[in-house]
């Protein structure tokens, strides 16, 4: 097993996946001559061509409906919008054409595109550049929701992404490009819709998103030093998400806090929460608690921006207030 | 002031539940005149108040249960001020008071978690009866684990069949009214009694000319009156126990088991060795009509010394009843029906019917019981005499 980062990881994927299918393409701001803001796309214009990696202008509609158009002709488009803040401009392209196609046209017409996209919380990008939104999608049937933590799930759930006949959306996460993880050697893939268990537990279920996947397994480490044992589940997939592998864990520990870089109000943890309740009501043995940022827009200023931002402090809190320790 | 309490409409009565409140706060009744609507153990009844005056405060909420004895309300001096009158009963009360108004309230909410609720269920475990160590006091799943772990024998006995694959539910329903009071002295009496069962089989030839005469008579008539007859020459069965004390009766009060909707009921037949066959079987055709209207008073449900029960019109051959505390002895009645019977040396076929006694072997011993049954015997052998 090699060490990858997660941008590096990422690249692999997109690389491995044009060699193996000619009919996938890249396109986004800045992914070609540049090699990409985040390097994701690095060298794959010199390698691929001019054809196979197109820069394009600075216009997230078109991005998004000439994927859209890509998709339907026959082609897998990979298309990137540099900033999550930028989905709604793409927002008609992908919850009223990608998202609806397949259902409309009784299956005879696929939109088999990925959009990849960022947040970039924690990089003092300001409001407008920083937010985390995957919940808004979770009104979206039809569109697919993936979000990575570590380089490996980074690799094997972009094949998946690409490989699906489906939209997917891709959601990244800026502080993790550089994080560092192990990357299995041989080819493999990651499903689409698995959360994975990330730590084993008994006390509690911690189901983090992304970013905070590692916020909560250092969290767990420092409650383990309590005797707290908490379990760490990573969603990975937002749409459709793993109820199963949530729910089998909350039914041993009957505990729950979800952490999330998404805004509390209406987010990811409300839905899973919620889903949770319904299904496991008899097992749980407090309330439930989300771990999310306050409902403001994101400060600029870096000392309000880290206060805004959870972390594994405000996990650890949030299970001893659970628990009651 | 004075106090309105639950009233005892029965020995065996422990507590009533208010179902209904006939007056308000700052009403002025009357005395005599019914307040509030009690749901006892054997029937609903009405409660009068005790003096004239304003009713000043009413400790006891609809849905509640509450002990005998315990106060529901309170009465006011006629033409005291209502705040006045209210404030000193309820400065007194305060010992007392909470003891009533617990039941139910939602600061006695217990608080458990889901997980919690669910695991007592599996386990047995009694919620009220366990300390909360979670956040705010609540019950936690740890918390019944620890119970159920320094529990009893049946807490175990609970957790092995739990693991055991479960039947499909049909549906759950806590005893209540009817059932629960049946469940309750029905059990009461099989834990503390000492039950022998004898049985006898009567010729029932001359029954069954008879009853074709009179087919209006029911054999459960024939049955109450033959015991009342017996008992009349066997005053030690015509009896109950309460605390080891036994009281025999002059009067003889037969008890009749009646099927309701809700569940089983006794109403007693007065001095039914004084009645005739007729009157007792108009009596327990009231009775009957009574208890499945739901509307047999208080009066018609305690007093027994005694009591019959018929499963006869359901092919039953014969059983063994639960002694109706705190009385000392019930009948059986089994089916009547044309059955091969020696005689002599010859078979013969006859209608017989058998006839079972339980008797609490506290009270009485086997030979006076067997003397008893004999007599019960004979009389049905020759019911013209009854």
């Amino acid at each position: 097993m090699k060490e990858l980062t997660y941008a590096d990881a990422l690249r692999e994927a997109l690389r491995e996946e044009m060699i193996r299918d000619p009919n996938v393409i890249l396109l986004g701001e800045e992914i070609g001559v540049f090699n990409g803001v985040y390097k994701v796309t690095r060298g794959l214009l010199d390698e691929f061509g001019p054809e196979r990696v197109r820069d394009t202008p600075i216009s997230e509609a078109a991005i998004a409906g000439a994927a859209v158009g890509l998709a339907l002709a026959g082609m897998k488009p990979v298309a990137e919008i540099m900033y999550m803040d930028f989905l709604p401009i793409c927002m008609d392209q992908l919850s009223t054409q990608a998202a609806k196609m397949r259902f409309m046209s009784g299956g005879q017409l696929n939109v088999p595109m990925v959009l990849r996209t960022q947040y970039s919380l924690g990089r003092q990008h300001g409001s407008q550049h920083s937010q985390f939104t995957p919940a808004w999608f979770l009104q979206v049937p039809g569109l697919k929701v993936v979000l990575p933590s570590d380089p490996s799930d980074a690799k094997g759930l972009l094949k998946s992404s690409i490989r699906d006949p489906n939209p997917v959306l891709f959601v990244e996460s800026g502080l993790l490009y550089r994080t560092k993880g192990p990357v299995p050697d041989e080819e493999y893939t990651v499903p689409i819709g698995e959360a994975s268990v990330k730590k084993k537990g008994e006390d509690i279920t911690i189901v983090a998103v992304s970013r905070m996947v590692n916020e909560s397994l250092a969290a767990a480490k420092k409650l383990e030093a309590d005797g707290i044992s908490a379990e760490v589940v990573d969603l990975r997939s937002l749409q459709p998400f793993d109820l199963e592998t949530i729910a089998e864990s909350v039914k041993r520990t009957a505990r729950l806090v979800i952490a999330s870089d998404d805004v509390k109000r209406g987010g990811i943890g409300a839905e899973i929460s919620a889903s949770v309740t319904e299904n496991c009501f008899d097992y749980l043995d407090a309330p439930i608690m989300r771990v999310a940022c306050p409902d403001t827009p994101i400060p600029f200023s870096p000392q309000l921006e880290q206060e805004y931002m959870p972390n594994a402090d405000r996990v650890v809190q949030a299970v001893r207030g659970v628990l009651g320790k | 002031m004075t106090e309105v309490v639950m009233p005892r409409l029965d020995p065996g009565m422990q507590s009533g539940k208010i179902v209904e409140w006939l007056k308000k706060e700052g009403d002025t009744v009357q005395k005599g005149e019914p307040i509030l609507v009690v749901e006892g153990e054997k029937t609903t009844f009405e409660v009068e108040a005790p003096e004239s005056g304003p009713l000043t405060k009413i400790i006891a909420d609809v849905g509640t249960d509450v002990l005998v004895a315990q106060p529901v309300a309170i009465i006011g001096s006629p033409g005291t001020p209502l705040t006045a009158a209210a404030s000193t009963p309820l400065a007194e009360k305060e010992r007392t008071a909470p003891a009533v108004a617990g039941y139910g309230t939602p600061s006695d909410r217990v608080v458990a978690s889901p997980a919690a609720r669910r695991l007592a269920q599996e386990y047995g475990v009694n919620l009220a009866s366990v300390k909360g160590t979670g956040p705010g006091a609540r019950i936690t799943r740890e918390d019944i684990l620890a119970a159920k772990d320094a529990g009893r024998p049946t807490a175990q006995v609970a957790q092995t069949v739990s693991k055991a694959p479960q039947a499909t539910v049909l549906k759950r329903v806590k005893l209540s009214g009817v059932r629960k009071v049946v469940a309750e002295r029905l059990g009461y009496s099989a834990r503390t009694g000492v039950p022998v069962t004898i049985t006898v089989e009567a010729d029932a030839t001359k029954l069954m000319t008879m009853k074709e005469k009179q087919s209006h008579v029911g054999f459960t008539a024939f049955g109450v009156k033959a015991a009342a007859k017996a008992l009349r020459n066997h005053p030690e069965v015509n009896s109950t126990i309460e605390n080891d004390e036994v009281t025999t009766y002059s009067d003889v009060n037969v008890a009749v088991a009646i099927n309701t909707d809700q569940g089983l009921v006794a109403p007693v037949i007065r001095n039914a060795d004084k009645l005739s066959l007729q009157e007792i079987s108009s009596a327990i055709e009231e009775l009957a009509r009574k208890a499945i209207e739901n509307r047999l008073g208080i009066e018609s449900l305690t007093g027994g010394t005694f009591t019959v029960t018929n499963l006869g019109a359901y092919d039953v051959e014969s059983f063994a009843p639960v002694i109706n505390p705190p009385q000392c002895a019930i009948l059986g009645l089994g089916r009547i029906g044309y059955k091969p019977s020696a005689h002599g040396k010859d078979v013969v076929v006859r209608p017989s019917t058998l006839l079972t006694l339980v008797f609490d072997h506290r009270i009485i011993d086997g030979v006076p019981a067997a003397k008893f049954l004999r007599d019960i015997k004979r009389n049905l052998e020759d019911p013209e005499e009854l």
